[in-house]
């Protein structure tokens, strides 16, 4: 080591050192296309139907409702909405909250989003069975970027992998999706694969899906997003109707029981904070020959009574 | 409180700084007891009175064993010490356990009635703590060590921030010195020398702290998902998969464990403080011997002069050296959790080590065969050790035994199929990616093995830019979900 080297010189250079990192981090994340973001902007950028308006969130657990499906039910009941199935895959309720406003720009008459444990879950292992302190917890690191003002980026820079892969894997992306199931689901890509029907055989021979944590309902930032979008549509009078998408027995076998007591505790902090019934079709269909995995109904017309299902909540909302 | 967290370095940040202000030697000594305390709360609350437990316990115990001149009264002060750490350690981390096995014996025996759980929270880092206790107090007792006299400078020692909660097990006879050097230097008024942060150490200890990070945040968190996705449920898996699960299993712990690891020895250089290595490239081990000479070394070496040489090592006969290797090694699992796939992993390596043994004890011309000595036979003596060493990575993994013997089959007799491998790579590229270039930088750092000497010794312009890199890297790839290292709950 230089002698001319000093302890200041080195801390500064470290602090030089991060700051020019985190520059240069911010400069790549500001320059990465904010794919998702872009898709919400270019759908919600355009005259919908004057027709009063249903929406539908939720993840690819939501792929199969079928929107017009749900207008001629709801037709039939002599309610004439344009639904709109909004949902996308790996839904995630903070990256939903940034774009919520556009939604209620929107004025839909009913929001109805399909919750599932898996949007409150959070990538990372956690050691479980740890007391809790009273003392703050300061998070993430990648919270310090808070402190400047990132606008649109916000969302990006949460989760700088997310990003990173999303652009590296798929270039195009920002390209508008034309190739959709069914009219009005502009965020869905049509997949002949989920059409298919999967047998028990084939369904026992496919792995279970990763369970991360799911964290308790005072440290779960999905819950944190899902309250304030609630909140939102509320204050907007927009009617709010919560239904916990289907599983399969396999996945339910598989779901770890102390998991599955935190969402049910994660839905009555909803339930009670906000006053909504959240229906449930959890375990309904769990024995059904309609799976195409385990998470996942098979998009064809025996999977109808899924989107029956979700009209009959809407056409409860609308009768109280 | 996990290092890579704004918490964490505000926290490091913090006792830098007092440190360095407030130049009084018992005021650093004990602010720096304090600060490890509250570092320790932080995660664990109430089960700090555990370690505040063990280190009144072995400070006054020792004590008691050097005053005393009675040979059975110091033994009886020793058994009482060793009742005290293992029968926390015990009750804590292994009482489910126990239980569990008991319940299902119970079961075979069409005993009714079961006996609940205690469900007890497993505090972070007690097998590393009374490690460190209990070989003080041994060390005691043999006379190889002093009994420290200053209850501060003990807690220190027990508590030190850096290594609390995962190692490395540092030991008293290192440890302690080091503070006494600083005693009998003069410099202060005190005539003590106090802790000051020096530039060589401050350099040395980011740049150690960097690669640290690096290997835990760049490389394990990121192939972490890799292993994840195929261990969950490795039922059905390809024998390709599962050898792909097996190495990137095997690189995501090192580059955890021994990231935890660079980040201690690194943040305590900081402060002046000198903590022992812990890994030594043990991917090139050419022996089950040799890998432990390599990984996780505190705790191999703990266990050879605690465990293995008093049960005679290999002083007794042949047999009794294979039957204490399989004991220590059996005893080695079982410290890393109590669980049945943590019993197989050190059977394994038991194994491993007593049938090399035997192999160099039944052909001795084995250990100084010239073929060995060629670049050819390293290759192969690497291959074949970390061949064994990879596939005993999938019983430390997988918990479920099923899926164990699944795995291990797999990976032992190869089925020759890739569609599933390839769909696992494809989705998993990064990773995949990641794991390669974990084996490239590996190599460049065993032939070239002062590298972090050498960043050091970079002029400013060329460590800042290595600094810059490496946060980049990080953050690049960091998903806003800091994860804990594998070795906080051993």
């Amino acid at each position: 080591m230089n002698v001319s080297e000093t302890k200041s010189k080195t801390a500064i250079s470290f602090f030089l050192a991060i700051s020019i990192a985190c520059a240069f981090f911010l400069l790549i994340m500001f320059s990465l296309p904010d794919s998702l973001y872009t898709m919400y902007e270019n759908f919600f950028s355009q005259t919908l139907s004057e027709k009063e308006k249903i929406f539908i969130l939720g993840s690819s657990h939501v792929y199969a409702i079928n929107p017009i499906i749900i207008s001629e039910y709801l037709k039939e009941n002599n309610y004439e909405f344009e639904v709109y199935n909004l949902s996308g895959p790996g839904d995630d309720f903070e990256e939903r909250e940034r774009a919520i406003d556009m939604i209620i720009n929107k004025q839909p008459k009913i929001l109805v989003y399909g919750i599932e444990p898996r949007a409150f879950e959070s990538a990372g292992r956690s050691i479980t069975q740890l007391p809790d302190n009273p003392l703050p917890n300061l998070g993430s690191i990648t919270e310090l970027f808070n402190i400047v003002d990132l606008g649109d980026k916000k969302g990006i820079i949460k989760n700088p992998k997310f990003a990173v892969i999303r652009t590296i894997s798929n270039p195009i992306e920002e390209k508008n999706i034309e190739n959709h199931p069914y009219p009005n689901s502009p965020f869905l890509t049509y997949n002949p694969d989920m059409t298919k029907i999967t047998d028990q055989n084939g369904l026992d021979n496919i792995r279970p899906e990763y369970v991360a944590k799911i964290h308790p309902v005072e440290k779960n930032s999905g819950l944190h997003a899902l309250d304030n979008i609630i909140n939102k549509l509320e204050k907007n009078n927009i009617k709010v109707v919560l239904f916990v998408t289907p599983h399969s027995e396999f996945y339910l076998e598989a779901y770890p029981e102390n998991q599955a007591k935190i969402f049910q505790e994660i839905l009555d902090n909803i339930s009670e904070k906000h006053g909504i019934m959240i229906h449930s079709l959890y375990d309904n269909y769990a024995e059904l020959n309609v799976w195409h995995d385990h998470t996942h109904l098979a998009a064809n017309d025996n999977t109808n009574f899924y989107s029956k299902d979700v009209t009959s909540f809407i056409i409860n909302e609308l009768e109280r | 409180m996990l290092f890579p967290t704004i918490d964490f370095i505000v926290f490091f940040a913090a006792v830098i700084t007092c440190i360095s202000i407030v130049r009084f030697r018992r005021f650093q000594y004990l602010f720096l007891v304090a600060s490890s305390y509250f570092f320790f709360y932080f995660s664990s609350n109430y089960l700090l009175s555990l370690l505040i437990f063990s280190t009144v316990l072995d400070f006054f115990v020792a004590k008691a064993i050097f005053n005393t001149k009675i040979a059975s009264r110091k033994k009886l002060l020793l058994v009482g010490s060793l009742i005290g750490n293992l029968g926390l350690l015990g009750f804590f981390k292994y009482a489910d356990f126990v239980i569990l096995e008991f319940n299902i014996l119970g079961q075979a025996f069409n005993l009714s009635s079961e006996i609940p759980f205690l469900n007890l929270a497993l505090p972070i880092g007690i097998s590393f703590y009374t490690f460190q206790t209990i070989a003080y107090t041994v060390d005691v007792y043999r006379g190889k060590l002093t009994p420290c006299k200053s209850f501060s400078e003990f807690a220190l020692f027990v508590s030190f921030f850096p290594q609390l909660v995962a190692g490395p097990i540092i030991r008293a006879s290192h440890f302690l010195p080091q503070l006494r050097e600083k005693i009998t230097e003069a410099g202060t008024r005190y005539g003590l020398r106090i802790i000051s942060v020096k530039n060589r150490n401050l350099k040395a200890g980011i740049t150690l702290m960097a690669f640290g990070f690096l290997k835990k945040m760049f490389f394990a968190d990121n192939i972490a998902p890799l292993v994840d996705d195929i261990f969950v449920n490795p039922m059905g898996a390809e024998s390709f998969t599962i050898i792909l699960g097996a190495i990137a299993f095997g690189i995501q712990i090192y580059g955890d464990f021994s990231g935890y690891s660079d980040i201690a020895i690194g943040a305590a250089l900081v402060l002046g403080l000198k903590i022992p290595i812990n890994f030594n490239k043990p991917y090139f081990a050419s022996s089950p011997s040799d890998f432990w000479r390599r990984w996780h070394i505190s705790l191999s070496s703990w266990l050879r002069d605690y465990f293995y040489i008093p049960l005679g090592g290999k002083r007794k006969s042949n047999e009794r050296t294979y039957l204490n290797l399989m004991a220590v090694m059996f005893f080695g699992g079982l410290w890393h959790g109590a669980s049945v796939n943590f019993i197989i992993w050190g059977v394994l390596h038991g194994a491993y080590l007593a049938i090399h043994k035997l192999l160099l004890n039944k052909f001795p011309s084995l250990e100084n065969n010239s073929f060995f000595r060629t670049k050819l036979g390293s290759l192969v003596a690497i291959f074949v050790t970390q061949y064994f060493i990879f596939l005993a990575w999938i019983s430390f993994r997988v918990n479920d035994l099923e899926h164990i013997a699944y795995s291990m089959q797999k990976y032992i007799i190869l089925d020759f199929q890739v569609i599933e491998t390839i769909e696992i790579i494809n989705s998993h590229k990064i990773s995949v990616l990641l794991i390669i270039l974990f084996i490239a930088l590996h190599y460049i750092t065993y032939k070239k093995q002062e590298i972090k000497e050498k960043i050091t010794n970079l002029s400013y312009p060329y460590w800042i830019l290595f600094l810059v890199l490496v946060i980049l890297g990080i953050l690049m790839l960091y998903d806003g979900n800091p994860e804990d290292f594998i070795y906080f709950k051993f």
